[in-house]
């Protein structure tokens, strides 16, 4: 385009629309008034297109994500009439002994009670697919459940225990019977016998609340979120520990202190060049040099915190740089003026100031690291724990990354229950963002 | 375009109407006295009749003036050169009403004299001492037209020759007088008219320190020539 | 020039050919004028004439910009300020400064008053904090109307009195000298005449430098003017006679309002 003019003459003899009467000019405006209004309209309509869809998307994903994964929330229970042999678990005082109790067959017991209401099942190979429908950890959940009520009843008594995932699938009506028998995972015997205990009253879905309390396992039913949870949560700590007030000294520096160069033009242009770097080359470096060169141990939080440190740091140090520069040049002026050092101005006010803004900047850069899978897989917190972590050197998993492994899983009760994760990661983003609107809400203040 | 003009040039509109309107006023004061000088001689009834008539035509714009002046302060907050403009045009307006005021007084005072119709004036002089003035009140006005402080200096000189006139003309006129008692009354208007020429030749002199201070921020600083004695002749 | 030369032997504080670079461009040229003390002294002149960058010569706020470079000489009691010697931190206890804008410190009222004196370590206990604060807002004519809301935010204050608050702020370190960087740009005609009201009262303990657009307000508060145009000193004199009787032609085509 050409933007220079050049007014030839500005004789008062020129013509048209300039000089033309009020009536005229006006009437010519309004003429050209329903073009730009249709334009503006048109505008207007491109956009809420544009919110739509993307709202649209978003409700496809949650409702894909909630309907495959709150069936998660419950868990089948088989009824098994048991009779336990309070001899072989108690003590001469008739108090549980721990030891006894661990080295007892529960898994022996559980099944033959459960073959006892099948008496027609008598071969081998049968019996061992009518103990399938129970989990295989069913004796670890019964026995869990007697350690629990302290005592052992005398006589046949009714437990709830878990059923195989397959069995969970077939309840919540995941399982198509109608399939060959060679391509389903739930033989036609078993279909049987699980049709007899269902007339029975002997199957229920209960709240499954081994997912929020234990760590992963094989069996999807003993597997759980809240190791992931207590990872993520820890490595966390140690990135909001490590990079908030490296990310906040270094803005400081870089915004008050810093000589105006050439290095501090090459550091600026590189830490905003950091953020924009992939993620997976942090875990490449996390390996590198805190597992590679410093020997710190593998898949622990601690490591993963400082690989996701390094990678948030760009992000809080342009979001404090960003806030610090709306503080006012007078707030620092009077300060300055007052003779308080550089260095009290930045801390008894700019970054006061600056606060909400930091804040904001370090949630996001939180959430980011929060949904972070790459560089965590990178340095080993992919393994499989089914231990809850209790410090930051033990081996753990993060949410994503648990995600990850079980998506990825060949049950199909794995994939509800990553879908249940995903909403687990969801809800932590979502709280953790309403706590920095909180914050900055009680941290804002006007001037 | 104008040079040295205000940004805000209706503060150049209201200054120059101000000057103008002090123009005016300065030839308005110039006629009446000119006038006066001119029927103290010739004793015509319509012209001093006229002169006492216009003389609230003086007062008017004296008001206005003073009006003017005041709004400009008000509006303008005038400063320096400006300030000083303003403040001198209200003080020369002053000067010249008061002017007229002298000349219509010299006007009712030859009314009486032509009632009178005492043929024996002794005052020879007077037309000159008149003249004279004039011509100060004149030039100072032209002074004050162009800026000019060094002109205004020579009419501040000059007041030292109305001086000595006047004196003159007192002792001249105390000794008709005492020649002759029938002149007393008339000689006794005489002295009034010619110590309100000698007053006229004094405001001279005072627009042409205000003429100074325009220019250059500050009244004259050697002290004037004087010359009018009369205070102190006791006899003849 | 003469006159400033001249004036200057028994100078509170005495600026020698004094230069002002921002990067390549030059602020002040070879400014020299010395200013008496417990007076108020007013620079005026055009936008961009370096009277405000003269003004942070005085407690050297301009090290603030990097590109800024100051050359010669300011004598404060006949040291000069631009010495490495001189801790610009110490200086500024000791000059000190109300800008354009009112700025408090989105703090309460007390705690503005009391920072200064706070960081400086000034005051010993609770109580000499509590005087020192009574005594600067009484100084800066606000203590009757805030001495029941010293709690409050100083930014629920009205605009006048935020800036008597930052008055009472900069007088709280007990400095010699106050710069005023056009204190009354932001503030309404009532407010305007409060504070020159007050520079008049405070005239008699501080040496007062005051940068003001308005030159009624220079004529009303200074004993002195200095007028400033495109980084030179033009005519520093006398208050009354600046505006009376200018010597120099831009001096006189700037105050009357004329194009220069």
């Amino acid at each position: 385009m050409n933007d220079h003019h050049e007014i030839v003459s500005s004789s008062a003899g020129v013509a048209g629309l300039y000089n033309a009467p009020t009536s005229v000019r006006m009437a010519h405006i309004a003429a050209g008034l329903k073009k730009r209004r249709a334009a503006s309209k048109r505008l207007r309509i491109y956009g809420i297109a544009a919110i739509c869809t993307a709202i649209g998307f978003l409700c496809i994903l949650l409702t894909t994500i909630i309907s495959n994964g709150y069936t998660a929330l419950q868990q089948t229970e088989i009824a098994v009439t048991i009779d336990v042999p309070a001899d072989e678990i108690v003590d001469a005082n008739g108090v549980i002994d721990v030891d006894k109790s661990r080295n007892y067959n529960w898994d022996g017991l559980v099944k033959r009670s459960f073959r006892k209401a099948f008496p027609e099942v008598t071969g081998m190979l049968e019996q061992r697919s009518l103990g399938e429908l129970l989990s295989a950890n069913a004796g670890y959940d019964l026995r869990l459940q007697i350690e629990a009520a302290g005592t052992v009843p005398t006589g046949a008594v009714t437990y709830w225990v878990k059923s195989s995932d397959d069995v969970d699938m077939l309840m919540k009506g995941r399982m198509d019977r109608s399939i060959d028998e060679k391509k389903r995972r739930i033989k036609d015997n078993q279909l049987v016998w699980f049709d007899k205990i269902v007339a029975e009253g002997s199957v229920r879905l209960a709240f499954n609340s081994t997912f929020f309390t234990a760590a992963d396992s094989r069996e999807p039913e003993s597997a759980g979120v809240l190791g992931a949870i207590v990872g993520s949560a820890m490595a966390l700590v140690i990135t909001v520990m490590l990079a908030l007030p490296l990310a906040v000294m270094a803005a400081v520096y870089l915004e008050y202190f810093a000589p105006p160069g050439r290095l501090t033009d090459f550091i600026e242009v590189n830490v905003n060049n950091l953020a924009a770097v992939p993620s997976i080359v942090f875990g490449l470096l996390g390996l590198a040099v805190f597992l590679g060169f410093f020997g710190m141990p593998r898949s622990a939080p601690l490591v993963g915190g400082m690989v996701l440190a390094l990678m948030t740091l760009p992000t809080i140090i342009i979001a404090t740089r960003a806030s610090i520069r709306a503080v006012p040049t007078s707030i620092r002026d009077a300060a300055l003026g007052l003779g308080a050092s550089p260095m009290q101005t930045a801390l008894d006010h700019v970054l006061p100031l600056a606060a909400p803004g930091i804040l904001t900047g370090t949630i996001i850069g939180i959430a980011q690291a929060l949904g972070e899978t790459a560089p965590l897989i990178m340095i080993g917190m992919v393994a499989f724990i089914v231990d809850v972590p209790t410090s930051f050197t033990d081996p753990a998993t993060a949410l994503p990354v648990q995600i990850f492994i079980w998506s990825d899983s060949a049950e199909r009760a794995f994939y509800e229950r990553a879908s249940l994760a995903i909403m687990a990661l969801l809800l932590f983003l979502i709280s953790m963002n309403m706590t920095a609107v909180l914050l900055r809400r009680k941290f804002e203040k006007k001037w | 375009m104008r040079d040295n003009q205000h940004i805000v040039t209706a503060f150049d509109d209201d200054l120059l109407a101000l000057n103008s309107s002090l123009q005016d006023l300065g030839k308005m004061a110039i006629t009446q006295f000119e006038l006066s000088i001119d029927a103290l001689a010739t004793q015509h009834q319509n012209t001093l009749d006229k002169i006492i008539k216009d003389d609230a035509k003086l007062d008017e714009l004296e008001a206005e003036i003073h009006e003017k002046a005041l709004e400009i302060i008000a509006v303008r907050s005038p400063l320096a050169k400006d300030l000083r403009h303003v403040l001198v045009a209200l003080k020369v307006a002053t000067i010249l009403e008061r002017t007229g005021d002298y000349a219509r007084n010299i006007a009712n005072r030859t009314k009486v004299i032509a009632t009178a119709g005492n043929e024996n004036i002794p005052g020879v002089n007077i037309g000159r001492m008149g003249q004279v003035t004039r011509d100060m009140l004149h030039d100072v006005m032209r002074a004050y037209a162009t800026r000019d402080a060094d002109k205004a200096l020579d009419v501040w000189r000059r007041d030292i020759e109305v001086d000595h006139m006047h004196t003159a003309f007192y002792k001249e006129v105390l000794a008709s007088m005492s020649r002759d008692p029938n002149v007393v009354a008339t000689g006794a208007h005489l002295l009034f008219i010619a110590k309100n020429i000698e007053r006229i030749g004094d405001y001279a002199t005072g627009i042409a320190e205000q003429v100074h201070f325009l220019v250059h921020g500050a009244v004259p600083e050697d002290s004037r020539p004087k010359a009018d004695r009369t205070s102190r002749v006791v006899g003849v | 020039m003469d006159t400033s030369v001249e004036m200057m032997s028994d100078s509170k504080l005495k600026a020698q050919k004094v230069n002002v670079f921002y990067a390549e461009k030059q602020a002040l040229f070879d400014v020299s004028l010395g200013i008496d003390e417990k007076s108020v002294t007013s620079f005026i002149g055009p936008s961009g004439c370096g009277k405000s960058t003269f003004l942070r010569c005085f407690n050297r706020m301009n090290d603030v910009i990097p590109s800024c470079r100051v050359q010669g000489q300011i004598l404060l009691d006949d040291v000069d300020l631009n010495s490495p010697k001189i801790d610009p931190v110490l200086l500024r206890a000791r000059v000190g400064m109300v800008f354009q804008k009112p700025n408090p410190f989105p703090k309460t009222v007390y705690e503005n008053v009391a920072y200064g004196p706070r960081i400086h370590g000034l005051a010993a206990n609770r109580q000499e904090m509590d005087f020192i604060v009574e005594d600067s807002l009484k100084k800066a004519g606000l203590w009757k109307e805030v001495s029941d809301r010293l709690n409050d935010q100083a930014t629920g204050l009205s605009g006048g009195q935020q800036q008597r608050l930052c008055i009472a702020r900069a007088i709280a370190i007990g400095p010699d000298i106050l710069l005023m960087d056009e204190p009354c740009s932001a503030l309404d005609p009532i407010a305007t005449s409060i504070i020159e009201e007050l520079i008049s009262d405070l005239q008699s303990r501080f040496t007062i430098l005051i940068v003001t657009h308005s030159m009624q307000q220079a004529a009303r508060v200074s004993q002195k003017t200095a007028y400033f145009h495109l980084g030179q000193l033009i005519e520093y004199g006398d208050t009354k006679g600046i505006f009376t009787r200018p010597q120099n032609e831009q001096t006189e085509a700037y105050i009357s309002g004329k194009i220069g």
